[in-house]
């Protein structure tokens, strides 16, 4: 009898004290120790108040145990493996997925029923949304009609997003699809001669490697202009590029963080890309294509008018 | 087990985990942070200079073109602290920071990363190249020791000629110059696709006639031609075969004949026709295993054949006087007669062990035979040279400011045996724009096989009664040759405006040469067993020894689209000497004065229309006596390039050295004002 009036008053203590009261206990946990995702921990850090949160890190997500990650209110997984990892606690605790590729998110979220995943898991993109990077090619290159892009078995979906996108946009969209067996060149030279300027979607990145130089090769020679993802490709020879940066990613997410903490119903924000973005232009290509940019402050604000 | 074979076991052994590349599974947030191979080029500028080790100058297709460059050895006169100069008007010699003779045997040369040294000359024919300034797409060029990754030749630095990458642009161009010194230029590409393969052919031919005249080493005032014109033809195959995403075959093949005079510039009676017979194969084959880890196998062959009939009048002169005159006096000495072959093999292995750390590595073998009846004391038969090499380079970000570099090659012949080459550098980033590199360097370089044998006789006529017996014993090989070593230290600053308007890289450093491989003279060797003409006997040895620090900058910087400037200045002080041997009067040379205190060079390019562009270029180099040579005054030269464009013809005037002649190598090599008139018709 007595045992039964504790617990009764335990959990009357738990649901009326105030969230202010009791700090959350929240695990940041990242897919690897190495300096990218210690820089998305550290800007979440920077960003956290470390009153309210009782923060833990961990970048050894085999480490924990199922029980282990139960314990947290929130988990904060950063990256493929982390999210893998927290995803089978979302039956008792929430987690934010965040610095992942959208569709490896909704291929391992449509593992988990979909009452679990709608309250307790959301995930924050790592690429931009296709809109933006269009909008990009749009600025630099106005005149365009023909846009041309490869992509393979794992990058399919985001083809789908791209053609409705140049749709709106009256872009023809060229599209070719290619395998590690394929000629590479054979793919690409009818896409790229047809195209006025060239997408290059995230894949592999055994692929993204292997393809890089003909698209940067034949692109170039052909004159147009060559949209990417990533700051390497643009060190690589590409026009331009949008993409997200740890330190952006990071502090994002902890202002997701910031407003499930507020919400007393513990409510996360749906699924979505990230709002920031930082991008890259090679000035060297830009000067062959006879592209000019003034700078790529001018650039980011131009692409934030509605 | 040979070497060979457990080299054959190791690679089988790649090829078979290459099978395990992943095919579909989940993209990862690494596959969009990983790194991207830089396509030069595309960027034009190697973006990552930043990080690597050594001071490297990229000549870009730009520069290619508004530098009216007729030959392809004129482009590194942009290189700061890099000398060209013409021994004869066909064979001329580059070299870093001076200390050249008439051959280059401290700088490696390559095309797309095979190797062009030539063992009969210890050189690089660069008119046998099989390849015209349209070829190219780039040069890269890194300037100081670099034996760490290209073995022992880059001892002073290495050139690596990158030539245009066959795709499937497809299209021709013909193109013809014509100009001073009877210049005349053909020369056809076709790019092309023939089933898979993307390649493109290149044909020319070139023709001139040398330097003008000048005066026979001591003797009269009256000007004697200099006939070191000739021609040269060539043919040239570059295939690229992409079977799949992962893998890349690289085909080049080429073949070229000439005949060019060549011989002392200091004696225009003794220059007579070379003729060159050169070919090459090289097969490439890049593989990527995954994200991290990448091969890239090659193998090639060279073959180069030189015949040259020389007839040693003065010896002649001398036996008609005290016999009479009879042709057989005319004695054959034919110095540059002789083939070579080089066979090579490399396998270089990349692997991105972490986002910060990056290691290549390298096997590799050589076998390099030479074979000349008047170069060799054993000349019927082939000298052959085994040679295998192990290089590692480590490339460790120890923060995101701090870069380090370590690299040894360990190379070893069956001749001179092994030897260990470590280079170590550091690069600061200071921030986006500037960074701070230190590099300390060991190096040596295996003398050649024509330093190791070389053994030159004049022979009396094979019959009674001179039966053939040698009349003067010219030079004599050593066994004992040791290799040349050398030590060099660099700080360097490198600002690259993050707009890539503006690239400044500027170094100091210090080189120590010691061994140095150079003429001995010894007296008269008895056991030789032959009369002597002369009283002493040459042969290679290790008798030099100096050390050069130095200054050199490099500018480029573009304020407006269209509108361009390069710089490229070199200051050098050499301290040391060389001991010529006995039978010389004042043995020991002093090698101050075989290095150009200052070495600059200029282009400027503007757009003055869409189809009107005018380039200046300005060269400047102290006066030098190079080794074996006698002192030649400052150069200064401005060259003019107008190039228009009337949609596929492009016409182009190149006014070479408008200001007054000057002298190259040998007061003989003189430059007067040229002019050519260049058309090119794309299709």
């Amino acid at each position: 009898m007595i045992s039964k009036a504790l617990l009764f008053c335990f959990v009357l203590m738990t649901f009326a004290i105030p969230s202010w009261a009791a700090p959350k206990n929240v695990l940041l946990l990242a897919s690897k120790q190495t300096p990218t995702y210690e820089h998305v921990i550290a800007s979440l850090r920077l960003n956290l108040d470390s009153n309210k949160l009782i923060l833990t890190t961990s970048f050894n997500p085999v480490q924990q145990t199922e029980e282990k990650l139960r314990s947290y209110d929130l988990i904060v997984s950063i990256g493929t493996l982390a999210t893998e990892k927290a995803l089978p606690a979302i039956e008792y605790t929430q987690v934010i997925s965040t610095f992942i590729p959208r569709q490896t998110y909704q291929r391992l979220a449509s593992r988990y029923p979909k009452n679990l995943t709608d309250n307790n898991l959301t995930g924050l993109y790592l690429e931009q949304p296709i809109e933006r990077q269009l909008k990009l090619l749009n600025i630099l290159a106005p005149d365009i009609k023909r846009l041309g892009t490869v992509f393979s078995q794992n990058s399919k979906e985001s083809l789908q997003t791209l053609a409705s996108a140049s749709s709106r946009l009256k872009w023809a969209l060229i599209s070719a699809k290619l395998s590690l067996d394929d000629n590479p060149i054979e793919i690409l030279t009818p896409v790229i001669s047809a195209a006025d300027a060239f997408l290059a979607l995230p894949d592999r990145a055994v692929i993204n490697q292997s393809t890089a130089k003909w698209i940067l090769l034949m692109t170039f020679r052909q004159q147009i202009p060559l949209i990417a993802y990533s700051r390497s490709y643009v060190e690589a020879g590409a026009l331009a590029a949008i993409f997200s940066t740890p330190e952006l990613v990071g502090k994002e997410t902890a202002d997701w963080v910031t407003i499930w903490l507020a919400d007393p119903q513990g409510t996360l924000p749906p699924p979505s890309y990230p709002e920031q973005f930082d991008l890259s232009i090679n000035w060297g290509t830009a000067h062959s294509l006879g592209i000019e940019i003034s700078s790529e402050t001018a650039l980011k604000e131009e692409i934030l008018k509605p | 087990m040979t070497i060979p074979n457990r080299f054959s076991v190791l690679l089988l052994g790649v090829f078979i985990t290459s099978s395990a590349v992943a095919k579909d599974s989940l993209l990862t947030e690494e596959d969009l942070f990983h790194g991207m191979p830089v396509v030069r080029s595309v960027t034009g500028l190697e973006q990552r200079l930043s990080r690597t080790p050594a001071t490297v100058t990229i000549i870009d297709r730009a520069m290619i073109e508004a530098s009216g460059a007729l030959y392809v050895v004129d482009l590194l006169r942009l290189v700061p602290g890099f000398q060209v100069y013409a021994v004869n008007a066909n064979r001329p010699v580059v070299v870093n920071h001076g200390q050249g003779r008439d051959y280059l045997n401290r700088m490696e040369v390559m095309v797309d990363g095979r190797s062009v040294y030539n063992a009969i000359f210890s050189t690089v024919d660069w008119q046998a190249l099989g390849l015209t300034v349209d070829d190219i797409d780039h040069i890269e060029v890194i300037r100081g020791p670099n034996v760490q990754t290209q073995g022992s030749n880059a001892f002073m630095g290495s050139i690596n000629i990158v030539t245009r990458e066959p795709l499937r642009t497809e299209g021709n161009s013909i193109s013809t110059t014509q100009g001073s010194r009877n210049t005349e230029m053909y020369s056809f590409r076709h790019n092309g696709e023939a089933g898979l393969m993307d390649y493109w052919v290149s044909v020319g031919r070139m023709s001139n006639e040398g330097f003008d005249t000048g005066l026979e080493d001591d003797d009269s005032n009256v000007p004697l031609p200099i006939n070191d014109g000739g021609h040269m033809t060539h043919f040239s195959y570059r295939g690229t075969y992409t079977p799949t995403l992962t893998n890349t075959l690289d085909f080049q093949f080429g073949y070229s004949k000439g005949t060019f005079g060549v011989g002392p510039p200091d004696e225009p009676e003794e220059i007579f026709p070379r003729h060159s017979i050169s070919h090459y194969q090289s097969l490439t084959w890049n593989h990527r295993f995954d994200a991290s880890n990448s091969m890239k196998l090659s193998a090639y062959h060279n073959y180069h054949d030189y015949t040259q009939d020389n007839y040693a009048s003065y010896e002649a002169n001398e036996f008609a006087s005290l016999f009479g005159p009879h042709d057989a006096f005319a004695l054959n000495l034919a110095v540059a007669n002789g083939e070579t072959h080089r066979y090579d093999l490399d396998a270089e292995f990349t692997h991105q062990l972490n986002p910060g750390r990056r290691l290549i590595w390298n096997l590799g073998m050589r076998s390099e035979s030479l074979r000349s009846l008047p170069l060799l004391f054993d000349g019927e038969n082939y000298q052959t040279e085994k040679l295998y090499r192990l290089s590692a380079n480590l490339e460790e970000q120890l923060s995101t400011d701090l870069t380090l570099n370590l690299g040894a090659m360990v190379e070893y012949t069956d001749i001179t045996g092994s030897y260990f080459s470590p280079r170590i550098g550091l690069n600061y980033q200071l921030n986006p724009e500037n960074s701070l590199r230190v590099s300390a360097s060991r190096a040596y370089r295996n003398p050649s096989l024509l330093e190791i044998y070389e053994a030159t006789a004049i022979a009396l006529p094979d019959f009674s009664p001179f039966n053939g017996v040698i009349f003067n014993q010219i030079s004599f090989p050593n066994l004992n040759l040791n290799p040349e070593k050398i030590t060099a230290f660099e700080v360097g600053h490198l600002l690259q405006s993050s707009d890539l308007r503006l690239f400044l890289d500027s170094r100091v450093f210090v080189e120590r040469i010691e061994q140095g491989i150079d003429h001995y003279h010894t007296p008269y060797v008895e056991d030789l067993g032959v009369y002597q003409y002369d009283d002493r006997v040459r042969s290679y040895d290790n008798i030099a020894e100096w050390r050069t620090h130095g200054f050199e900058t490099q500018l480029k910087y573009e304020p407006i689209k269209g509108t361009w400037f390069h710089l490229g200045y070199g200051y050098a002080r050499t301290k040391g000497d060389y001991n010529k041997g006995q039978g010389y009067e004042n043995w020991q040379t002093e090698l101050e004065g075989r290095t150009p205190k200052h070495t600059l060079s200029m282009l400027a390019s503007q757009r003055i229309t869409d189809s009107l562009n005018v380039s200046l270029g300005y060269y400047n180099m102290s006066s030098v006596q190079w080794l074996g040579a006698s002192p030649v005054d400052a150069i200064e030269r401005i060259d003019l390039r107008l190039a228009k464009v009337f949609e596929q013809l492009k016409v182009e005037v190149i006014m070479q050295n408008l200001s007054s002649d000057y002298s190259e190598f040998e007061p003989n090599n003189r430059y007067d004002n040229r002019m050519f008139a260049r058309l090119s018709l794309e299709f």
